[in-house]
């Protein structure tokens, strides 16, 4: 198992290689620049601006040094917030992101289970259908309009919770419940879907001949298999909910990272751009690991040698 | 001896695939109620702007973030002070004012002749138009009269849905946004239709190597993040209605290249289409007769399907502020727009989302209807 790990982390670096080359190429087709502002610069600043962050040499040049920065941990200055560090801005954002999306994929993970394996246990009863048609209206309306209504509803209109902005824990409920319940949406319909098979499947109609109480059947041997489908959907869920949404981000005005890549690539800030698409690549890999160690764990038929 | 007799009688009328689909459709509630409902989106979006009281652009200064309301704006008891302040400055004795229907009048006397010019006083205002001096009797007043009645035609404005940050009439700008997010839709689903299908049918029937290759090129455009992608073609090219239906075509394509090609190769090797080869039937025959027909249906699923997405993404992309540009809009943009202005104003908010969602859900139950009705194996 160790082998396997280490071999899958070391396939990782090619594959980081080709995605930071291919975005620090397509971020560089981009017309305009850091420094091209409505009043264009004096050009002798420009030109000292553009020496001191090595614009003025060959883009395979700027290509190595970015890529020698890397190796070592630098990601390089912002150029749209200046005196802050890429590595700074995702040191500060980084930790907000990743405690919204991680209660995020918790509540989603277990909330939606639940309902999933209910709904499956119910089939067609009222239950049933109350999880199916609520699990349509979550996977049916956008982020970008929950998270207002939201706001709008418990922030503004009752003022239960703060509308926006960042701090104590009531900050976090509005934004943490825009990002879990489209995903418990989601996790709900996986779960109710592979629970019926499961509990179809022979080795549950086994378990039930041998008597075992139902809390066992279900709990043990039908839903270890029908979470499997909810495994490989979390996997990348889980890498882009805690790298930041930037739509709740933007609404809620959270200091996360999630608005990094949309912002950096409006405002040309090619090394922004480059760190967001850095720890993204990275949560993304390490995340499709956790899902193939966590899949040879539930399901003993998958074997990594 | 018995005489036989022959069924002059038809067989029994065979359904086609076309109309077995349809009449399962039809026993769907939720797709018929989604079909009727797209419909009258549709309709709102194509006929709307015209009908809409206010073109969608027009700016009314004086009713900035207006209330939805049935009342025609200015209500009936601020007519009387706004025209009261404006005849002030004409310095003259003003009698009781009087509402009525569509026109305001006011007794004035002075104790020099009235000068008929005061009526520019009344006109000024965005309020009142076509004021005129009449003399007691109701007809013109005569040069030099001293006494007499002002009448003004007022305008009064309805704004269903209250009126934006800038003074716009919302229910003009969500018919319009109607319009626009339907538009990008659909033409971005017929865009990803033409691209994929050609795609996916030459992969597929070609087969082999080109099939390889082909594959290997829409996996490798699938791994890259499609706001990347568009936020490139945007600032290559600026932004504009047309450049987002392509842009969204361009990453929904792939999809359809898959499933298109995937359908294409199972169907290459049905028994049914064996049988008319070996019955000589001509290639061109075949694909048109027996490959379309049954790929179709996947198709007409994804597709339905896909329109919801390419709406979301378009909102998505307006709400970023990447999408269609003002005075435009879309229900993405007037969301963004809600979400900025929800303290003081939520039905800014909550008008344009209403909208969306119920055009999301019509095209999401409609496309599930689709594809139970045109799933061969649900049978």
């Amino acid at each position: 198992m160790i082998v396997y790990v280490l071999r899958r982390l070391a396939s990782a670096i090619p594959t980081l290689f080709i995605i930071v080359t291919l975005a620090f190429f397509m971020i560089r087709l981009a017309p305009g620049g850091p420094f091209s502002l409505e009043r264009p610069l004096d050009p002798l600043i420009m030109q000292n601006l553009e020496r001191a962050y090595n614009f003025d040499k060959p883009l395979w040049q700027q290509y190595l040094i970015y890529i020698g920065n890397l190796l070592q941990g630098d990601l390089g200055p912002s150029f749209t917030r200046r005196d802050f560090s890429v590595g700074d801005l995702f040191r500060t954002g980084l930790p907000v992101s990743i405690a919204l999306g991680s209660l995020a994929m918790s509540i989603a993970l277990v909330v939606g289970v639940l309902l999933g394996a209910l709904a499956a246990l119910r089939q067609n009863s009222w239950v049933d259908y109350t999880v199916v048609g609520t699990a349509t209206l979550g996977i049916t309306i956008p982020t970008f309009v929950i998270a207002p209504l939201l706001s709008l509803s418990f922030g503004v209109m009752m003022g239960w919770l703060p509308a926006g902005g960042w701090g104590t824990w009531q900050h976090m409920v509005l934004p943490v419940a825009t990002l879990a319940l489209p995903q418990i949406a989601i996790v709900a319909r996986l779960t109710r879907g592979a629970t019926i098979e499961a509990l179809r499947s022979n080795h549950v109609r086994t378990a039930r001949a041998y008597g075992l109480p139902a809390r066992v059947v279900v709990g043990v041997h039908a839903l270890r298999g029908a979470i499997l489908p909810v495994v490989s959907y979390l996997g990348p869920t889980a890498a882009a909910l805690l790298t930041g949404s930037v739509v709740v981000e933007t609404i809620f005005g959270i200091p996360g990272i999630g608005r990094y890549f949309v912002q950096g690539a409006l405002g040309r800030d090619y090394t922004l751009v480059m760190g967001t698409v850095v720890v993204i690549a990275c949560f993304v890999i390490v995340f499709n690991l956790i899902v193939d160690i966590l899949y040879a764990w539930l399901d003993p038929r998958v074997r990594y040698d | 001896m018995s005489e036989t007799t022959l069924s002059t009688a038809l067989p029994p009328a065979g359904r086609s695939l076309g109309q077995d689909a349809w009449v399962r459709l039809k026993r769907n509630k939720a797709a018929v109620a989604s079909a009727i409902v797209l419909m009258l989106l549709a309709f709102a979006g194509i006929v709307g702007p015209y009908l809409a009281p206010h073109p969608y652009d027009r700016i009314y200064p004086q009713y900035v973030r207006t209330p939805a309301s049935l009342e025609a704006y200015p209500r009936k008891d601020a007519i009387a002070p706004a025209f009261m302040s404006a005849l002030e400055r004409a310095r003259v004795q003003i009698g009781e004012i009087a509402v009525s229907g569509t026109t305001v009048r006011a007794p004035i006397s002075s104790d020099a002749p009235l000068d008929p010019r005061i009526v520019r006083y009344v006109d000024r205002s965005d309020l009142f138009s076509n004021a005129r001096l009449e003399g007691l009797d109701g007809k013109a007043l005569t040069a030099g009269a001293t006494s007499g009645t002002i009448v003004a035609d007022v305008h009064r404005l309805r704004f269903l849905f209250g009126t934006d940050a800038n003074g716009r009439d919302l229910l003009s700008r969500i018919l319009i946004g109607i319009r626009i997010s339907l538009a990008i839709g659909v033409l971005a689903s017929a865009m990803s239709l033409l691209l994929g299908v050609a795609y996916g049918a030459i992969a597929g029937y070609l087969g082999g190597r080109i099939d390889n290759v082909m594959m290997r090129v829409v996996d490798i455009l699938y791994s890259l993040p499609f706001i990347f992608f568009v936020i490139l073609l945007v600032v290559f090219f600026g932004r504009n209605f047309v450049l987002i239906f392509i842009a969204i075509g361009c990453t929904e394509w792939l999809d359809m290249a898959r499933i298109v090609r995937g359908q294409t190769l199972t169907l290459k090797r049905q028994e049914y289409v064996q049988a008319a080869e070996a019955l000589g039937v001509p290639d061109a025959d075949i694909v048109r007769r027996h490959i379309i027909p049954n790929a179709l249906g996947p198709v007409v699923v994804f597709v339905t399907l896909l329109v919801p997405k390419a709406i979301l993404l378009e909102s998505l992309l307006s709400f970023l502020g990447l999408g269609v540009q003002e005075p435009l809009t879309s229900l993405g943009l007037l969301i963004a727009e809600g979400a900025s202005n929800m303290r003081g104003a939520a039905w800014l908010l909550i008008y344009p989302a209403v909208t969306l969602t119920t055009m999301l859900f019509a095209l999401n139950f409609l496309g599930d209807g689709l594809r139970d009705a045109l799933d061969p194996k649900d049978r």
